[in-house]
């Protein structure tokens, strides 16, 4: 099995931020996304963490999966996970954890 | 609860359907909003119509000729296609609600290019070619000139039923986690399908059956829901692109192939010759090659996947630079992702997964269902495709979205606005809220996961009467576990528990319609296919099966066949597919 330590900034609906470390698990041989590793902490880990999910085509065509993976605007559905990923809101106006105002 | 703004129209879904519903009710001068789950152009099930690479919208090739799109078939006439529609949909279609389909797909067709929809080529004689994003927005665009007003990451829960009539609202903002109520004159549900009442699925994640479960809860009545399209060949690994309809798009372009876990093609050793020929080079396509590779799959010859592999060969060279020709998309974006794989020599697990429900709420030709005020159109509707969907869905929502939105306009020209007051949502606000504050509880996530095991086992392509009714006993100690139900996480702020207990209030009555009504069908028909029946029986089945009331009464009603009737008698399933086949050519 394959670990992917994750680190997420947080912050809750008062604006208090925080970093929060995860540690998700897949095969060795997959191939997941950013995304793939947002839901298994969200199943396995913590069903608090905030990130799109209502209205998601998980196939690149919505354009709302939005978040930064170490500093850089990505789709998460698109973006191959990697160990050692920092997750930020995509940008500052954030409603909570990985959630923007729109 | 707050009570928000009045309308004439409120419409649930910024789909297709959604969008064309709320033009034909603005153009009619209803004031008209739409009710969007996730953002107003980009959600739902009309974003993802042929992978966003080719979806096809239908109409007679008369109306094409006279577009000067194509005159392959010129001489086409609404009476012969028509014809073809009732022997695909296997007889069960609404024969008045088709009627109307066929006489008005090709108005649809010609104001959508006239408002300035690309159209990229042809896909067959009556279907042109186009993205999927830009039908959105061109109704977008034509609904906010028409002044309707949108409500976006809005999810609906619940009709407001007063006087026996649906007069209003109730949905919950995502954002914020306000609920709030909407009055008005009409209400149309365009929610699309309920594919996530199954862990395979080909649809996004907005797409739960709300429609369907709010119309039952309000007394609406539904119709044909055993009857579920797979797609055959729908990504399950890798993980990443799960839900990925590529390689079906290849097989109906006619590229790869589908190989067993020991490398060897099986559609032959389920379907004759000419069936497997019509599998592979026709729109019948998405249910014979769903039996042929579920058969395989349960057959034990699937992969350590799950499904089976779909291969695209990478010699000669020349196969794959022809393809890049044929679909440039694929050069691009996720595609090109996707394309690695296959350029590296390995290739994609693919299995049937949900993907088309011809069943729904049950509607006439003129888009009411059997609640007054209650209207609706598209996917979750049903009536029009019968036991099988070779047309185009999106034929569908164009044609039932302009018909309910004026039936819309027209029923609230003629009542003045509901006057709705706290006592009229209170008992819905309470139950909606019912999990927070609650300790210890299971959570939403793991009834989900419960509802995907359930439907798995008992709603696959080929189904039968035990598991369905294990499957029936399971569903319903799923719904009375609903009470035990509660949330890690007590804001209201994008909780996502929230959600899921929301979804899961539809889902599984959903999933419960579906299973009754594959019960009561003791024969297999189109898409819905019996191992202990396995004949297709016009003497006892030419029938649709209508769900009623709160405990879901089923019973068989005699299919509206106002102009073309089949022969009666019964027949083994394949060998009732190859006459139908016969008859149509």
């Amino acid at each position: 099995m394959k670990e992917y330590h994750v680190i997420v900034k947080r912050q809750n609906e008062n604006g208090e931020q925080w970093e929060q470390p995860y540690v998700a698990v897949f095969e060795d041989d997959e191939v997941v996304s950013v995304m793939n590793v947002l839901n298994y902490i969200y199943e396995h880990l913590d069903n608090s963490l905030a990130y799109f999910n209502h209205a998601a085509c998980k196939q690149a065509a919505c354009g709302k999966c939005t978040v930064k993976v170490n500093g850089k605007i990505r789709l998460s559905c698109k973006e191959p996970a990697a160990d050692q990923m920092l997750l930020e809101a995509a940008n500052n106006n954030i409603l909570r954890d990985l959630i923007c105002r729109e | 609860m707050k009570i928000e703004g009045t309308y004439d129209v409120v419409v649930i879904g910024s789909g297709g359907g959604g969008l064309r519903a709320a033009i034909g009710a603005a153009s009619c001068h209803g004031k008209t909003l739409v009710v969007c789950r996730g953002s107003a152009k980009r959600s739902g099930a009309t974003l993802l119509a042929g992978a966003n690479i080719s979806a096809d919208i239908a109409c007679d090739g008369a109306t094409l000729a006279k577009l000067g799109i194509s005159s392959s078939l010129k001489d086409d006439t609404p009476e012969r296609w028509f014809e073809e529609l009732v022997k695909e949909g296997f007889y069960l279609n609404n024969q008045e609600m088709l009627q109307m389909f066929t006489e008005t797909a090709g108005q649809r067709v010609t104001e959508l290019v006239q408002w300035g929809l690309k159209v990229r080529g042809m896909e067959g004689d009556r279907e042109i070619s186009v993205f999927g994003s830009d039908i959105l927005d061109t109704l977008y665009g034509k609904a906010r000139e028409y002044g309707v007003e949108f409500m976006q990451n809005t999810l609906f829960t619940d009709l407001i039923v007063k006087n026996g009539q649906a007069s209003g609202v109730i949905c919950v903002d995502l954002m914020t986690g306000e609920v709030k109520a909407i009055p008005a004159k009409a209400v149309i549900l365009c929610t699309g399908g309920a594919h996530n009442i199954f862990a395979e699925n080909s649809g996004s994640t907005d797409l739960c059956g709300e429609g369907q479960g709010a119309a039952w809860r309000a007394g609406a009545e539904l119709i044909d829901m055993e009857m579920i399209s797979f797609c055959p060949t729908v990504t399950k690994y890798p993980t990443m692109y799960k839900g990925n309809i590529l390689p079906y798009i290849f097989v109906t372009t006619g590229y790869g192939s589908l190989l067993n876990k020991y490398g060897k093609t099986f559609i032959h050793k389920y379907l004759s010759p000419k069936a497997e020929q019509l599998a592979l080079e026709s729109e019948w396509n998405k249910m014979l090659l769903s039996y042929a590779v579920q058969s395989e799959i349960l057959a034990g010859k699937g992969t350590k996947h799950g499904g089976v592999y779909f291969s695209l060969p990478d010699h000669p060279q020349e196969i794959l630079e022809e393809l890049y020709h044929d679909l440039p998309s694929l050069k691009k974006g996720i595609y090109a992702d996707i394309m690695k794989i296959f350029e590296s020599g390995k290739s994609l697990v693919v299995q049937p997964a949900a993907h088309y429900f011809e069943g729904g709420i049950r509607i006439n030709a003129k888009g009411h269902t059997s609640l007054p005020g209650l209207f609706a159109a598209g996917e979750c509707s049903g009536g029009m495709f019968g036991a099988n969907r070779v047309s185009a869905a999106t034929t569908e929502m164009l044609v039932e979205g302009a018909q309910a939105g004026i039936s819309a306009a027209m029923f609230a020209s003629g009542r003045s606005m509901p006057l709705i007051t706290s006592s009229d949502t209170e008992k819905t606000e309470s139950e909606l809220l019912a999990p927070f504050g609650r300790k210890n509880g299971i959570s939403p996530n793991e009834q989900k996961q419960k509802l995907h095991e359930i439907t798995a086992e008992s709603l696959p392509v080929i189904r039968c009467e035990k598991k369905l009714t294990d499957a029936l006993a399971q569903l319903e100690q799923l719904q009375n576990e609903e009470e035990n139900i509660a949330f890690h996480d007590d804001s209201r702020v994008y909780n996502r528990q929230w959600r899921e207990y929301l979804e899961l209030r539809n889902m599984i009555p959903v999933a419960k319609a579906i299973v009754k009504s594959a019960m009561l069908r003791k024969e297999s028909r189109g898409v819905h296919i019996r191992s202990d029946y396995f004949k297709t029986d016009n003497d006892h089945f030419l029938c649709n099966i209508v769900l009623q009331g709160k405990d879901m009464q089923a019973q068989k009603v005699p299919a509206v066949l106002t102009k073309t009737k089949p022969a009666s008698g019964c027949l083994d399933y394949p060998e009732y597919i190859e006459q139908i086949v016969e008859m149509l050519e």
